[in-house]
This record gives C-alpha cells, sequence and structure tokens, in this order.
C-alpha cells in the first residue's frame, strides 16, 4: 500500500468521507462501530466498496471501550457478536481471551474489509498488567489468525498513553511485539490534551518516532497510527505506512474521554490548516489577525478548497466540512512530499527546515501583535524530538 | 568439570564397531575420538554422567536439573537429529548410549567427523579474514541459526572456536549443541546462572530475568561479534582495559562498538552496516527474521579479489 493518510471515522461524518474518497485526498477509511449501528455500518462499507474500489476499509473494533467505566459507547453494545461491556481485569482469563479474540475476528471477517485489527485493551505503562493483557490478546490473534484460510492480513492493535512513551522502558516491550508475525500494528496513543493543540513532549514525540521507525523501518511491518493529526508529518518521516484523522478535534487527537461521559463541550470553532505554520489555527481571531498583520499569503497552504480564505477569511464560507476537506489534502500533500524524498536523512533535513521556517513565520507574525491561543511552542517540541531521533539514528 | 580417563583400547572395548581410532582430543568436558564406523569417518565423544540420574528419557533428564551433563547430551543430539543442515555438524550411527566403565559412569554417541580449521585457529594464525570469508561465515552461520530457530532453539554459544570451516564441502559448520536452549521445553540451565562464553554474550544473556524472552536475535548478536572479530581482528568488547568478566559484561552492555570500517578500510559498507546493526543493545534492532539477514549478506557489493 502506498503511503497516505486515512480518515478516521467518527460521529457525522455526512458526505465528508466519501468526498475524501473521491477527490483522492485520503486513500482509505478506519471505521468506527460506536458511532453506527451494525446493519448501517455493513451497508456502508458495501457502498464504499463499490464507489471507492481502490480505498483500503479497515475497522477499529474498539474492543478497548469494553474497559472503560462509565461508559459512553455509543452503538457498541449492539455488536454483541464481539463487544462486551464493562470488563474488568478478572475477566481476561485465557478461556476469554481466546473468546473475546476469535469473535472480534470473526466479525471482521464477515465484513470485506482490507485489514483485520486485533483486539486490545489500553494499558499506561508497557510493564503493567493492562499492557500483559494487551500482549497476551495480540498473541492469540496471531494463534487464531493462523488457523484460518483466506482471510485479509492482521494488524496487531495497540492502544496506550503517551505517558508509557517516557522513559526506555518501551525496548523491552517492543522487543516483543516485533516477533509477531503479523503484517503490521494498528496504534493508537492516547493523547494527555485539554483542548485541540499540536504540543506533545518532545521525550514523547522522539520515542514515538523511534518506536513508529524501528516496526516500520527496521523490522518492516506496516504500521498505521490512528487520531494523529499535524503530528502524523513527522510520523510519517519516521516510517509510519498510514497516518489518519478526522474532522472533530476528538477524531484528530486521541483521548479515552471520547468514550467517557462529559459535561457538554461548546461547538467547535472554524479552523484552518496552515501547512506553513504547522498548525490549525482558529479563522477568528487568529487568521484574522494575521489579515490584519498583512502576512495572509504567507500562512496560507494553498489546497483545493481555500482560494476564498487567500483575502478575506472572516467573509469566507468555511463550513465544517471544506475545512476537514482542506485538512486532508493539505496532510496528503505534505505526505506526498516526504514520500518523494530518498531516504529518511533527507527526510529528516525536509522536516528540520519546515519546522525553522514555521517557526521565522510565527516570530515574524508575533512581532506584528498577531497572538495564537495556544502559542507555537509545539514547534521547539517538535524540533527538540526530531533533533534527539536523528541523534539516535547517528544521522 | 571432569572428563573421563579413557585409552584407545578402552574404547575399542566399549564400541566394538568402531576401527582406526585416533589418539584423543579434549573438548570441553568432552573427551572426543576420531575414528570410523561402518567404514566412515566419525568422531566418538564421551562424558562423565551424573550417578544420580539413571534414564536416558529426555522429559525426565531436562526435568531432573541434578543432571545437566546427561541432559544436555540428549538436547545435544536432539538437536543435530532435527536439524539436518550443511551448516550443523550432525549426529553419527551410535545415539547416545550410557556404560560404567572403570568406575566411571560414561556417557558415549557419535558425530560425523569435519575435518578442518576453526574460526579461531584460523584468527590466531591470520589475525583477519578475507572480506568474502566474513561474509560466508555470515551467510553459513545464519543458515545454522535459521534451522535451529525453526525448532524454537537457539544455540547460545557462536564464538570463533565453535565455527569450523569442512575442508570437503568448504562450508561454515557451527558445532557444540551442548548449550542448546529450546524455548518450548523447560530450562535445563538453573536460574540465575549464564552460560556460554562471555565475550560473546548477547546483552540480553547476561540478564538473569531476560531468559525466558530469549530468541534467535541473542544467536545473531554473538554471531555479530565474530563476524566484527572476524574482519577486524579483535572482539569489540574485549577493550584494553578491561580487568574482569564483569568489565566485558559491562561493555556488551554500554559500548557503542566503533565501526568495523574505522579498523579496517576495505570493508563494503553494506557489511560494515550489517554487522553494526547485528550488534545493537535491542534485540528489535536487529534482524526480524534471519531470512532478511540473508538477503541482507547476498546483496553485499564485493569486488573481485576481497
Amino acid at each position: 500500500m502506498n503511503k497516505s493518510i486515512y480518515t478516521q471515522h467518527g460521529y457525522g461524518k455526512g458526505d465528508k468521507i466519501n468526498k475524501g474518497l473521491q477527490n483522492d485526498l485520503v486513500s482509505g477509511v478506519i471505521l468506527s462501530p460506536k458511532d453506527e449501528s451494525p446493519d448501517t455500518l455493513s451497508s456502508y462499507i458495501t457502498d464504499l466498496r463499490q464507489n471507492y474500489s481502490s480505498s483500503k476499509i479497515l475497522l477499529d473494533p474498539q474492543f478497548y471501550v469494553a474497559t472503560i467505566s462509565p461508559v459512553i459507547d455509543g452503538h457498541l453494545p449492539e455488536y454483541e457478536g464481539y463487544y462486551h461491556p464493562n470488563l474488568t481485569r478478572t475477566d481476561f482469563s485465557p478461556a476469554n481471551i481466546q473468546r473475546y479474540v476469535e469473535e472480534c475476528i470473526n466479525y471482521q471477517i464477515s465484513l470485506n474489509l482490507d485489514r483485520i485489527i486485533s483486539p486490545t485493551v489500553s494499558f499506561d505503562d508497557f510493564k503493567d498488567t493492562w499492557s500483559q493483557i494487551s500482549i497476551f490478546l495480540a498473541q492469540q490473534s496471531l494463534q487464531y489468525y493462523n488457523t484460518l484460510n483466506d482471510k485479509p492480513p492482521l494488524l496487531i492493535a495497540l492502544v496506550f498513553s503517551e505517558n508509557a512513551l517516557k522513559g526506555e522502558d518501551m525496548n523491552e516491550f517492543l522487543n516483543i511485539i516485533t516477533t509477531f508475525n503479523a503484517k503490521g500494528f494498528y496504534i493508537i496513543v492516547n493523547r494527555n490534551l485539554r483542548q485541540y493543540q499540536q504540543q506533545i513532549e518532545p521525550e514523547i514525540l522522539e520515542n514515538f518516532l523511534h518506536f513508529t521507525y524501528i516496526l516500520s523501518v527496521i523490522n518492516n511491518f506496516e504500521v498505521i497510527l490512528g487520531y494523529t493529526d499535524l503530528v502524523g508529518i513527522p510520523l510519517h518521516v519516521s516510517g509510519a505506512m498510514a497516518t489518519a484523522c478526522g474532522w472533530f478535534s476528538n477524531l484528530r487527537q486521541f483521548s479515552l474521554s471520547r468514550f467517557q461521559p462529559t459535561s457538554g463541550g461548546r461547538t467547535p470553532r472554524p479552523r484552518y490548516t496552515s501547512i506553513p505554520l504547522l498548525n490549525s489555527i482558529l479563522v477568528v481571531p487568529e487568521m484574522d489577525s494575521i489579515r490584519r498583520a498583512g502576512m495572509l499569503r504567507e500562512i496560507i497552504t494553498s489546497t483545493s478548497y481555500d482560494a476564498g480564505m487567500k483575502t478575506n477569511p472572516v467573509d469566507n464560507p468555511w463550513p465544517p466540512e471544506i475545512s476537514c476537506l482542506h485538512h486532508w489534502e493539505s496532510l496528503r500533500n505534505v505526505i506526498n512530499h516526504i514520500e518523494s524524498l530518498p531516504d529518511i536523512r533527507s527526510k529528516l533535513a525536509w522536516i528540520k527546515s519546515r519546522i525553522e521556517r514555521a517557526n521565522l513565520l510565527y516570530n515574524s507574525l508575533s512581532q506584528r501583535g498577531v497572538a495564537f491561543e495556544t502559542g507555537f511552542s509545539h514547534l521547539q517540541q517538535w524540533m527538540q524530538a526530531i533533533t534527539g531521533f536523528r541523534n539516535r539514528l547517528g544521522i | 568439570m571432569a572428563v573421563p580417563t579413557l585409552t584407545i583400547d578402552d574404547v575399542k572395548r566399549i564400541v566394538p564397531e568402531a576401527s582406526d581410532i585416533q589418539t584423543p582430543m579434549r573438548g570441553g568436558q568432552k573427551l572426543v575420538f576420531p575414528c570410523k564406523i561402518e567404514g566412515e569417518e566419525r568422531v566418538l565423544k564421551f562424558l562423565l554422567a551424573n550417578l544420580d540420574v539413571d534414564t536416558l528419557d529426555t522429559e525426565a533428564a531436562t526435568r531432573n536439573a541434578f543432571d545437566e551433563v546427561t541432559a544436555r547430551a540428549i538436547r545435544e543430539i536432539e538437536t543435530m537429529r532435527q536439524c539436518n543442515s550443511p551448516y550443523i555438524v550432525r549426529i553419527g550411527p551410535i545415539s547416545l548410549k550410557r556404560v560404567e566403565f572403570n568406575n566411571q559412569n560414561l556417557l558415549f554417541f557419535s558425530e560425523e567427523m569435519i575435518k578442518g580449521e576453526d574460526v579461531k585457529e584460523t584468527l590466531l594464525r591470520e589475525r583477519q579474514l578475507p572480506i568474502r570469508e566474513v561474509i560466508l561465515i555470515g551467510i553459513h552461520i545464519t543458515e545454522a541459526i535459521k534451522i535451529l530457530w525453526n525448532f524454537s532453539k537457539i544455540h547460545r554459544d557462536i564464538k570463533p572456536g565453535n565455527i569450523i570451516k569442512n575442508q570437503r564441502t568448504m562450508n561454515y559448520v557451527l558445532l557444540d549443541m551442548g548449550l542448546t536452549f529450546d524455548l518450548s521445553e523447560s530450562s535445563i540451565t538453573r536460574f540465575g546462572i549464564i552460560v556460554g562464553t562471555i565475550p560473546y554474550l548477547s546483552p540480553e544473556r547476561t540478564q538473569f530475568n531476560y531468559k525466558r524472552q530469549l530468541d534467535f536475535r541473542s544467536d545473531l548478536f554473538s554471531l555479530g561479534i565474530v563476524l566484527y572479530e572476524g574482519i577486524t581482528g579483535k572482539n569489540p568488547f574485549l577493550t584494553p582495559n578491561i580487568r574482569t568478566s564483569d568489565d566485558v559484561v559491562h561493555n556488551i552492555l554500554t559500548l557503542n562498538v566503533p565501526s568495523p570500517n574505522s579498523i579496517r578500510q576495505d570493508i563494503p559498507i553494506e557489511l560494515n552496516d550489517i554487522i553494526i546493526r547485528l550488534l545493537t543493545k535491542h534485540p528489535h534492532s536487529r534482524y526480524r527474521t534471519c531470512d532478511e539477514l540473508l538477503t541482507a549478506f547476498t546483496s553485499i557489493n564485493i569486488n573481485e579479489g576481497g
């Protein structure tokens, strides 16, 4: 499969996925059963197959939601064939693990998917009990998968907290999972973010880059990273086969709180993805301030959707669907460029220069009085992480 | 460890089907007699068994950790029998037998006779090996590691002295399956004991609590040391400052070895990169499969005469 971005499906898909696939902005979709009934999901897969035969269709079974309590699991309880809510540690006996795995894989085989994604549980630490359960589920998935004929390739799912990526514990975990005889991995990192932003601790990003590099470049696994948004750009540099993001902020960046009760949220404010700034900024007030500072041209990405934003973003209609398609096209163009570069050395040099340019741009904007709600410290964090990663590779 | 006391005449009496019995060599805990059996050149290997264990049954002997000698001999023979490969020494027509002789409780078996020189001897004489030979060692020993791993086994003692160049086939052959570790069975090595030869241990082998997660990538690390030594003439972990075996272990765990081509200029970059990759501290950064490593070896661009 070509390196690319996938749509992370969720609530309120409207026509976005179809348009994304139709216009080749995304090359696949990762479906969310939480957000569709089984019948709707099944017929939706049939439609996607008929209309976009070359696109990749995957389903994240979201088995990890079963251990969250209290939980908002949407349609998941309707997936009685494999989803069992309110599971606790004691429910993961060998016999039960075998049953969960078989049910989950069988369900996916009954659909016409391009990959099977193994059931998993989320964990906070590579040495905790839940990570062991995650390994057992993966091993059982491999074992069961090997008994089947005519099956799509298997991806082992991993869902873990970004805090797990601090320190060196990931190495022993990597030593284990690199022995798995699977096609690849579907990985979701649970972020600690309170609001939509691009910040990530340098140590976490450096280890995430390394984790991806070890699996993809060194061990030739297909690595698909869910809910990655703009941080997916450096992760492509380190070898990810695909990164996925959706439309709302909770489909761009993953948090288990997506499956927990909330006191309600506000309507998302329109955002514009600026590749020169390596950020998705608020149309009001940030982009408007940039216009008033006379620097709009410098931050424009130039996609098929943003012509109207080049002059007066506030008055230009920027509905969520267009914002989303623009976001996907922005990411696709960057990823295509990364993939055109010959090796990791040149990819790292390229991302480094893009960060430096973005930083200069932010500094100019700051000098002209433009303020950003979440600042631009993510650039420094990304740079630090990439420098650390380069040093590890000896580049 | 004691070695049996036997003469050529003793062997004639114990194994009447053996002829042309030659002067013995000592190999670890074994006394090794070159001879002929059924007209073929073979070696007969004798060990002293522990009297406490009265079984040749694999499982029972393995379960009973008191007689490691017997258990290892059984393991060695099992490994040779399973892994029928030109790169692993083969079992001969006499399988494991036990006999009491001159108050010695003896175990013996036969192996194919491989005539040739081991890599340790060659290195003592030549100091460094030609690049082509290093690549051949890489390919042949990777094949051996691969077939062992097909049976869930790791060798655990890959070192120059356990690799011999077969004069007849010109293949490098891996010897001494006595420390072979079978991950699918219970261990024959008591908890907390490191077996193998320290300067050729992988980092994970130096950690007691790691044993259950060992896999073939540990043997790949040891192979990396052999290749490094073959091509540069130096074991990278035997640095001038070492005093004790703990210092060697410390080096294995922490030392970033100098690139082989910083010591010898004519090493193809691909071979240099393979050796560096084999010597990475974490198994996940070596090779995912032996086949990938074999592909890497066969893609090395070597100049004529190298």
